[in-house]
């Protein structure tokens, strides 16, 4: 599903070029639970920008269920991020202004989907992360696990081809990282592919597979 | 289209300081335009209709030259013509007005019993001077309604007695209110016989005389005439001077117009600095949300979607506070036309224009950073902190 071939990208930072990412050849199949993993600034961040179509890069190809993305115009790359890709960020990345409901509402709005199937997916989403009880509270009146269980109705609301989590526990405690941790992994057995960035060993240990990402270098582990 | 105006409204809720800082801007670019334009085209009608009150067939004849007489016999020669339907001679002077304890002065004007029907005005009640109050200089009088307001404080006044330079006279008649307006009033008036007026004013000469030309196209022509018959009547053109009130009419429109124009750049100074003020706060808050552009980019928006989100809550703001705007410049000219007492209404021409020019300033200010932000790629925007 995911395939990317000899994929570069390079940062020029004063008179230094950075490699983030050199020669990475990778690929994840449908319902796979994947973490990539490595420190900051190995270049994993950037990987999971560009398998979630935020970024482009720079050389190499990258196919998403079998498209070329590297061929795409800009405004194919947002229609493939609100049809296929799930985000799930560190820092939530929720509209303050907005309601959960219209937080998970809003990128249907992108869509032409009608109101009324809108309603019903935003409230079936809800459900599915347990809080349609709070949907008409928002973020500042959500704890950070609850926020980030609204990111990921939000995420999920589009049906996507893979949710990406980037450290989705990083500004969680443990218990409601634990909780967002299980609530992704519950997902992925309902049958989403999931690929978890992190930095902690413990998360990564809990994905069926590993991708070490070194100095914009990957390389596989075998589940142990 | 319901979902992005739904979602301008929560925007615009959402911060209310800088939502009502940008309305500020367009509010006060508005009402600047509105309330001045508006008042200045309230005091040009203003102006305008009073002199047109006082009859636009009105010629004024001053003679200059203390040592020449004009007889009103002479010039009658040329009245009840073509051109001119009458002529009249009058004498304006100043007396000492007694009333109970305390004296003022008072203008007055002695006059022919034709003066009404040349200075095209009537009594409301009672008679004009007639040629017999003139011919035996009795102590009548006929009152304008501010006279009658302010001594009286009725217009019940006939049969009222009035002492100017200790003489007493009869009120004999009420005139008719010509309109007042701030820069003076024609009701302020006591008319007195001619011959009574001049006893008064201690005086045989009479210098002033007014003329009705024989309708407003004939004006111009009139006043050759009449330039020809005081040039044989005294062989000298500058001892006297002939005025039509269209000359003085043409003057005060460009007194009028100047004063309009010079408003009219005052209020588009302040609209310039609303818009300055929008155009601030625009780019301030745009580059404010260049994170939530990027998160919306990231979970699908099209550049189109942010450029049309930004365009209708641009468009919403700027509308609303062009409307109040309007309501405001609305109260205050009516507050205005109260205390002044002028005749000024809302310029609706010149509200919507203050209102275009604020729609479109918002509008392209607020377009303006948010099709930058758009640009950028999602990643950037959502590390933009």
């Amino acid at each position: 599903m995911i395939e990317m071939q000899n994929v570069c990208k390079y940062y020029r930072l004063g008179d230094e070029v950075v490699k983030a990412m050199d020669d990475v050849t990778l690929s994840v199949e449908k319902n796979e639970y994947v973490a990539i993993i490595g420190p900051s600034g190995s270049g994993k961040s950037t990987l999971m920008h560009t398998i979630g179509c935020l970024d482009m890069a720079d050389k190499g190809r990258y196919l998403l269920n079998g498209l070329d993305v590297t061929l795409c115009t800009e405004n194919e790359l947002a229609t493939i991020r609100a049809e296929m890709i799930g985000f799930v960020f560190q820092q939530f990345y929720l509209l303050p202004q907005m309601s959960a409901f219209e937080n998970v509402e809003m990128p249907l709005l992108y869509k032409k989907v009608s109101s009324r199937e809108r309603k019903k997916r935003v409230i079936e989403a809800l459900k599915r992360v347990g809080l349609a009880d709070r949907m008409h509270h928002r973020p500042d009146q959500l704890s950070g696990g609850q926020q980030q269980r609204v990111a990921i109705a939000r995420a999920l609301v589009v049906n996507p081809s893979v949710i990406l989590a980037d450290e989705p526990t990083g500004n969680l405690d443990s218990s409601s990282g634990e909780e967002i941790m299980r609530l992704l992994e519950e997902l992925h057995s309902q049958g989403n592919t999931l690929l978890i960035i992190t930095h902690s060993e413990r998360i990564a240990q809990r994905a069926d597979r590993r991708i070490r990402v070194h100095d914009g270098h990957v390389s596989e582990e075998a589940d142990l | 289209m319901r979902a992005a105006l739904k979602m301008a409204f929560v925007n615009i809720l959402f911060n209310k300081m800088r939502s009502f800082l940008t309305m500020l801007g367009i509010i006060i670019g508005v009402v600047a335009v509105v309330m001045l334009v508006s008042i200045g085209q309230g005091a040009s009608t203003t102006i305008t209709s009073s002199i047109q009150n006082m009859g636009a067939e009105l010629l004024t004849i001053n003679v200059t030259d203390e040592d020449v007489t004009v007889d009103i016999e002479d010039l009658e020669a040329y009245a009840n013509t073509e051109l001119i339907s009458g002529i009249t001679p009058i004498l304006s002077t100043s007396v000492t007005m007694k009333t109970g304890t305390s004296t003022t002065s008072q203008s007055v004007i002695g006059v022919y019993e034709n003066y009404a029907e040349i200075y095209g005005t009537d009594v409301q009640s009672g008679r004009f001077i007639k040629e017999s109050d003139v011919e035996y200089r009795t102590s009548v009088c006929v009152i304008g309604t501010d006279v009658a307001g302010e001594l009286f404080e009725s217009y019940d006044v006939i049969g009222e007695e009035i002492t100017l330079n200790d003489t007493v006279f009869t009120v004999v008649g009420l005139l008719k209110s010509s309109g007042s307006s701030s820069y003076g009033s024609g009701d302020d008036v006591i008319l007195l016989p001619l011959s009574t007026a001049m006893r008064l004013a201690d005086t045989t000469e009479i210098t002033q005389f007014y003329a009705s030309a024989n309708g407003t196209d004939n004006v111009e022509r009139a006043e050759s005439l009449l330039n020809v018959a005081l040039y044989q009547l005294t062989r000298d053109e500058d001892a006297y001077s002939v005025y039509n009130q269209s000359a003085v009419l043409e003057t005060m429109d460009s007194v009028t117009n100047t004063v309009s124009l010079m408003l009219g750049g005052i209020a588009g100074i302040s609209l310039l600095v609303g818009g300055i003020g929008i155009m601030n706060i625009m780019l301030v808050t745009v580059t404010e949300r260049t994170r939530e552009i990027g998160i919306r980019k990231a979970i699908g928006a099209k550049r189109r979607h942010i450029l049309f989100q930004f365009l209708v809550e641009a468009c919403v703001l700027s509308l609303l506070g062009g409307i109040l705007g309007i309501g405001l410049s609305m109260i205050g000219i009516e507050t205005y036309a109260l205390i002044a007492g002028m005749n000024a209404s809302i310029s609706w021409e010149v509200a919507l224009l203050a209102l275009g020019v604020c729609v479109i300033l918002g509008v392209a200010f607020g377009i303006y950073p948010a099709n930058k932000a758009s640009k950028l790629l999602p990643i950037d925007a959502l590390r933009y902190v």
